[in-house]
Order: structure tokens, then sequence, then C-alpha cells
């Protein structure tokens, strides 16, 4: 069996009598591509939320690389190399592209952004890093535009973007094409499918296109708990599942 | 020893009501603020200056009619009025904006209102005299209490019980709690919501009125009285957590009670010490006492 | 990274306003006045318009500034450079303070822990009557000189001289702004203010990142406070009251956010607006009232973005660059 990257034991997330999330128990292993799909309300982005430490989570483990990181402050975990995107684009949107990837590198070294005495200049960025992410995004050129003036395509693949910036070894992408024009799909899926030479990923997705296309495992979560797990082909057969999307398009 | 025993009971006492009276009086000010923001999400740092336009209509009518309980019910009235006036035309349009923005303009309004005051009144502070039937004390065996004080906490816990049962018991505040819950499912449930807005707007106003109003014969009608009483309702709101009526209530009490007793051996001090208050249950408890986080 | 505007630009511009102004306004002391508020509102514009942060304890940093330069320099004869430096610890640490304590509750929560926190330092001011002087204020407040080595002393003792001194002042606290909002921090800065969980999420600590920017708007408040005081001669209990806050709030959002020329065009408008007014009218503050209520509603950004969007019409081309990120 390949090494865990990610492996979560027990997971559980309660708001008052409510489980968001209930005991759920998945390995993510390195180098692969684990889609996380279920109906809406399944639990997946409070399951992101907790790994990426946005929310805390109320029991169980979080082993990244060996490691409990269960109940490290959020701000913390960037640096251990997890990364994430977010659903609804999360961008700096007053700030030049350049400047919002330049952020997301300086912040693995947290003294760095207390530098008050002297301007920004080009050796506070690794230049080939940043061209090389923005060559990936289809973002060339783009540098000085600020966020708000990219289209939501392009900062769809920011929200990617930003992420890698930060060399993550795990990055976890909430929805990466929700809200994307069917001709900016592919552009995410070709981006996606690059991803893997250099990082495990774990993505949320609702389009099953993507997820057979890209995902090596599929984790299904219901009801904040997971009720399948395998190969997009041993899911799409899963009874389970299809009850569970039942009335909802597969 | 007998007797020094209850000189510091009637004392106590004496505090204990005095603390009553005024923490009603902030309860009534922080309920205003908080039900405004609650269902409105709006911000009005004008809540002061209402507070001391009360205390002055409340003098103008006494003076015209020579009737306290005209002046009692005309401050809060008219306040009210004017509010509906000024939500008509300035504060619904602020409801979707920044809280910078309605922070900023509601100061401008501060500024407005409270200048023209000074333009109506002038700059000495007004002296308004309680009735005749309240003026004087009250003996109950050898313990001696100011009538209009007794008579503040009356009105103020038969207003309270008011609002409370507005809030409760109508349809109105049924609307109005759902609303500082979740103002997007109000609007969902087909509730005209302009008028909704402005009902509860100048409820909260009116609130501030009549807290000025019955202040009045204490404090007197200042100007500048608002700044005082808008630090003071927020001191009560941060306390006892915005959106909670509860929490306006436990916050009202803490701060009049803190302000009576530190009255007692540091008539100076009593400010610091609500500020000082405050500043350690935030630390205790971030959230307030019954604040949602 | 990307600025454009490079930075002898601002060094020419600073030195010009400190400059010009004296011949622009009707007095020297009106003049000085403007310098003075402008650091404050250039602190205000650190917090608001580059953080986010909605700040009404400007007036405790301001007159706390006040309180400690003068106390200094009527109790020991250190010399102004030393007078000065205390009065910038104690702004940065008292800010320090008040910002640890208050950044523990978000939004309006924040606003009014900022107010009661003002409002506490004044009560306390007002009772520590043997200290503050009480409703009096202190009196009496000395310009100690300046020692440089290899130099004669300086005093300040007339307008015009005092006016040079601040001046400098002014110019030195106006670059090191400017640098600062165009450094890696005020990067960061600026990205907590368009969007803190996702500075959160990227791996900075904003609450740390909060209390800095505190501790600098509280340095250069203060260093203002003191000078204002040497400039009165006298330290007034009202330094450290609300209005003075909202004054110094109502300058910040007048001249534009965002941008520490607009902090500097704030505090002059707003200035000789009241110099002029107060003058005519005693209750000029309706007038005030309602203009701010009018910037507000029509003009959120503020004179300066106006400034800008003119000047770029004029040239007939679109503003894409990003150097002045308005208040949005």
């Amino acid at each position: 069996m390949v090494e865990a990257l990610l492996d979560v034991r027990n997971l559980t997330k309660r708001y008052g009598d409510f489980h968001a999330l209930n005991d759920v128990t998945m390995k993510v292993e390195k180098g692969s591509v684990h889609g996380v799909i279920g109906p809406n309300g399944a639990g997946k982005t409070t399951f992101f939320h907790c790994i990426a430490g946005t929310t805390p989570s109320s029991d169980g483990e979080i082993v990244f690389e060996g490691r409990n990181i269960e109940g490290l402050p959020q701000h913390d975990r960037p640096g251990l190399g997890i990364g994430r995107s977010f659903q609804v684009n999360s961008l700096f949107p007053d700030l030049p592209v350049i400047e919002n990837l330049r952020l997301a590198s300086q912040a693995l070294e947290p003294i760095h952004g207390f530098i008050f005495w002297r301007a920004v200049v080009h050796k506070d960025i690794d230049q080939r890093r940043a061209e090389s992410v923005l060559h990936r995004l289809g973002l060339d050129g783009e540098e000085q535009t600020l966020v708000r003036a990219l289209s939501h395509g392009q900062q769809r693949l920011l929200e990617v973007g930003m992420a890698l910036m930060a060399q993550p070894h795990l990055i976890l992408l909430d929805e990466p094409t929700s809200g994307m024009g069917v001709d900016d799909v592919p552009k995410m899926i070709n981006l996606i499918k690059g991803l893997r030479e250099e990082c495990t990923i774990l993505l949320i997705e609702h389009n099953i296109r993507l997820v057979s296309e890209v995902c090596d495992t599929v984790t299904v979560l219901q009801a904040g708990a997971v009720i399948a797990q395998g190969t997009p082909e041993h899911i799409s057969q899963d009874e389970h599942v299809k009850s569970a999307y039942l009335g909802e398009e597969l | 020893m007998r007797v020094r025993g209850s000189f510091l009971m009637s004392l106590y006492l004496f505090q204990t009501l005095n603390g009553l009276g005024l923490g009603l009086i902030y309860f009534l000010m922080g309920l205003g603020l908080t039900i405004i923001f609650g269902m409105m999400n709006f911000v009005n740092f004008a809540h002061g200056v209402f507070y001391a336009a009360g205390a002055f209509i409340c003098y103008q009518f006494i003076a015209w009619t020579g009737m306290f309980w005209v002046g009692l019910f005309a401050g809060p009235i008219v306040v009210g009025l004017l509010a509906l006036i000024l939500e008509r035309f300035l504060i619904r349009r602020l409801y979707a904006s920044d809280h910078a923005v309605q922070i900023l303009v509601t100061i401008g309004l501060m500024l407005i209102l409270r200048e023209s005051i000074l333009l109506i009144w002038g700059t000495v502070p007004k002296n308004v005299s309680p009735p005749e039937i309240l003026s004087g004390v009250l003996l109950i065996g050898d313990f001696a209490y100011p009538k209009y004080r007794l008579f503040i906490i009356g009105v103020t816990i038969v207003a309270s019980l008011g609002v409370w049962l507005l809030l409760e018991r109508t349809r109105f505040g049924m609307t109005v709690r759902a609303g500082s819950e979740n103002p997007i499912m109000v609007s969902m449930l087909g509730v005209n919501t302009s008028k909704l807005f402005a009902a509860t707007f100048a409820l909260g106003v009116t609130l501030a009125g009549l807290a000025g109003g019955l202040m009045a014969p204490i404090r007197g009608a200042s100007a500048f009285m608002g700044a005082e009483a808008l630090g003071i309702a927020f001191v009560v709101v941060v306390i006892g957590g915005m959106g909670s009526f509860v929490g306006a209530l436990a916050g009202g009490l803490i701060v009049g009670l803190v302000q009576s007793f530190t009255s007692g051996f540091w008539p100076e001090g009593t400010n610091v010490m609500i500020y000082s208050v405050m500043a350690l249950i935030i630390m205790l408890r971030p959230n307030g006492l019954f604040g949602r986080s | 990274m990307s600025t454009s505007v490079p930075f002898r630009v601002h060094i020419a511009a600073s030195v010009i306003i400190a400059a010009a102004l004296p011949f622009l306004v009707p007095s020297t002391v009106l003049a000085t006045e403007i310098l003075i508020f402008g650091m404050a509102v250039i602190g205000c514009n650190l917090l608001l318009g580059y953080t986010g942060l909605l700040s009404f304890g400007q007036a405790l940093f301001f007159g706390a500034g006040a309180y400690i330069a003068s106390l200094t320099a009527i109790h020991w004869e250190i010399g102004l450079i030393p007078v000065l430096l205390l009065t910038i610890l104690a702004g940065a640490i008292l800010a320090a303070i008040v910002g640890y304590l208050a950044i523990r509750r978000q939004g309006i929560y924040f606003v009014m822990l900022t107010l009661a926190f003002g409002q506490l330092g004044y009560y306390i001011a007002f009772l520590a009557e043997e200290i503050t002087g009480g409703e009096d204020g202190l009196l009496d407040v000395p310009r100690p000189p300046l020692e440089l080595p290899l130099l004669p002393d300086m005093t300040f003792a007339n307008d015009a001289s005092f006016y040079g001194l601040t001046a400098v002042i002014f110019v030195l606290c106006f670059l090191m702004m400017q640098r600062l909002v165009d450094s890696p921090l005020g990067s960061v800065l600026k990205a907590i203010r368009q969007n803190e969980k996702r500075a959160e999420a990227i791996g900075y600590q904003v609450r740390l990142y909060k209390i800095a920017v505190f501790a600098f708007s509280g340095a250069i408040t203060a260093l203002a406070g003191g000078l204002y005081a040497m400039m009165l001669n006298f330290a007034p209990l009202s330094n450290i009251d609300i209005e003075t806050s909202e004054q110094i709030l109502f300058m910040a959002v007048l001249g534009g956010l965002g941008s520490l020329y607009g902090s500097v065009i704030g505090a002059g408008v707003f200035l000789v607006a009241s110099d002029f007014f107060s003058e005519l009218w005693p209750r000029w503050m309706l007038l005030l009232g309602l203009f701010l209520v009018v910037v507000m509603m029509f003009a959120p950004g503020g004179l300066w973005h106006g400034l800008v969007v003119g000047f770029e019409r004029l040239r007939g081309r679109h503003k894409t660059s990003t150097e002045e990120n308005d208040h949005g």
C-alpha cells in the first residue's frame, strides 16, 4: 500500500445536536487525485474546513505526513504544505494578480510580512515560480492586472494558483469548476491533471465528468458520513451511491 | 451597632433602587440600538442624540402646557415621528451599505441634530422639574426614597414589559425577532419589509426618546448628553450581546448597578468603573453574556 | 512590486506640500495645525483605509500623546528628541494594548469597543487631575529645544520656527508611512482589508498584523498629539474626547481612504473650512454634519479619489493601475 499523505480518523464536527461530519475516516494516498462527492449538504465543505483549519473539528484525528494537526490554527497549516482553494472566489480583488500570488508565497515566511521599512521589490517573490504558475493558469502577461478585472473563469484558475504558489504537498480544491463556463472547464481539467506531478490533490466536485476523468479514488459523503469509497468506475456502480443521489443527476 | 447596621441596609437598598432605575433606562437605550441592529443590520450612531432630543421635547411641551405628563408622552412620540421621516428619506438608503458608511452618515446626522438642538434651545442646559405628585420622597418606615426615581423604575418596567409583549406576542414582534435572526427569510415570507424596517427604526428611536424624557427631571436636558448616553448604550450591548433582549436587560442592569454602587464610595469614578467592568467582561467572555458569536 | 510611483516623487511631493502650505492658508498656525492633524489622519487611514479597521480610539492615542509629551517636557529637561521618542513609544504601546483587546471582537462590536476604550481613557484623564490637570488641562507646556551634536541648540519659540520643526517631522513621517503602505507589511494589510478570511487561510496570523498596525497608528497619532500640545503650549482635556476621534475620522473620510495624500487634503480642507465657518456662525458644525452626510451618500471615495478620477478624465484615459485602492 502506498503511504497515506493524509489520514483522517473518526473526524466529527458537531453544531449543537447536528452532526455535520460523523466519524469520517479516509486515507488520501500520496501522489493521488482524490475526489470527494456527495449530495448538497453532505458535509463536503465542512470536511475541507476541518482539514484546512477554518473551523475546528469536534472530535477525531487529522494526520498529515505522520503528524496529528487537529487543533492547529488555520494560519499554521499552509506552512506545513496544505493549500486550498475556495468554492466561491476569495481573492484580493483590488490587488494585481502578481501581488495575490506573492502574498500567498510570502505567507510561508510570516516574519517577511512584518517588513515595513522598504517597498516590495522583485526579489520578494520567486520570479521563476511565479512565471511558471502564471503560465499554467494561462495568465501570462496579466501580472499587473487587478484581480477584479479578470473574468470569472480566470479568477477560478487564480484560486488554484494561490494555493499552488505556496508549494503545497496537499492541495484542497473546493469545487474548482463551480460557476465556470463550459469553455473554461477543460482549462481547469488540464490544470488539475498537470498538478498531480507535484502534489497530492483532494477535491470536491459536482462535475462528474471531471471527477471520472481526473480522480484515482472517490469518497462519497452523505449526511456527514462516508457511504462509499473506491475508484470512479466502482463508485458509479455502487447502489448506496445511486440511492443517495436519487433525484439528483449523477 | 444595630443602628449602623440598619443604616447600611437602607444605604444598600437606596443604591440598589438607584441602580435599578438607571439600569432600566440604559436597558431602554440598549434595546433600541439592538433591535435596529438586529433587524436591519444598521448601526445607529445618532442614537444618543435622539435621547437628548427626547429630553428637550419633553421640556418644551412642559413649557408650553405646564403639564409634565404631556411632555413625557410627547418626547418619545415626536422623536419617533422624526425617526420615521429620517428613515424615509435617508436611513433606508443605507441598509445595504457598509457599517463604516452607516456609522459616518449617522455621525453626520448626529451633528445636524445636536447643532439644531443648540440652535433651537440655546447652549444653556434646561431644567425639568417633576410634577407635584412625584416630587419629594416616599417614606417607608424610616427609609426615604425620592418618588420620581420610583416612578422611573415603574415606567421603565411597564415600558419594558410592553416592548417584550410587543416582541413576543404580536405578529409585528415575531417578524422583528425572525428578522433579527434571518432578515432574508422575512422578506421571503412576503412581509412588506420597507414598512417593517421603518416601524422598527421608529420603535428603537422612540425608546431612546422615552429614556431621554424620563431622565430629564434628574439630569436636565443638554445637547451634549447624547454622547455619554451613546457610549453607555454601546457598553450595554457589548456586555449583553447584540440582538438579545435578555442581554440588553442584563447589560443595562449591570451598568446601572455598577454606576450606583460606585457612586457610593467613589462618585467621580463611576464612568471609569463602568468601562472597566465592560473591558473585564469582554476579556472573560468575548461574545458578551448572551451574545451569539 | 508595482510601485509605479517612484519614491522620489513622494519625497518631492511631501516637501512641496510642507514648503507651500504656509503660503496657501491664512496663518502659519493653521498650516502647523494642518500638518499635525494630517499625521493623525494618516494614523487613522492606516487602520481604516488600508486595513479596514474603523477605530474610535484615535483621540485616546492623540490625547495620550499630548499628555506624555507635555508631562515629559514639563518635568524632565531631556530635549526635544527624547520627548518625542517617548511619546511615540507610549502611543505605540497604548494602541497595541487597545488593539489587542478590541480585535477580540469582530465587526460592529470591534468599533464599539474602540469607542468604549476611548471613553475609558477620557474619564481616566478627567479623574487623574493631579497628572493631567483634569478639566483644566495641562498649562504652560514648553517647546523643548532641539539638541543636536555639533550644532547649537535650536529653540522654537515663534510660530515660523515651530512650523519648520513640524514640517520636517511631517515629511519624515509621511515618507515612512508611504514606505509602510508600499511594503510587504502594507501589502498584507491591504489583503486583510480586502479579504480577511483568505489572508488567514493562506497563512497570515491576521491578529498579529492588526495589533502591529494599531501600534503604528498609535505611534504617529500620539506624535501628532504631542506636537499639538507644544503648538498650543497647552494640553486640553478635549484632545482625548470622542469628538476628536470623530473629527479625525471625518478628515480621513473627507480626503479619501487608502491614500496618504487624501489624508493631508482631508485635514487641510476640514481645518480651513472650520477656521472660516466658525468665525461666521457658532453652529457651523451643522453644515459639517450635512456635508458629511452628502459626502458619504454621494462621494464615498472622498476628495482625493474625486481628484484622481477627474485628473484621469482630463488626460482621457481610464485608470486601471493599482496604486490607490479606493475604499470599496
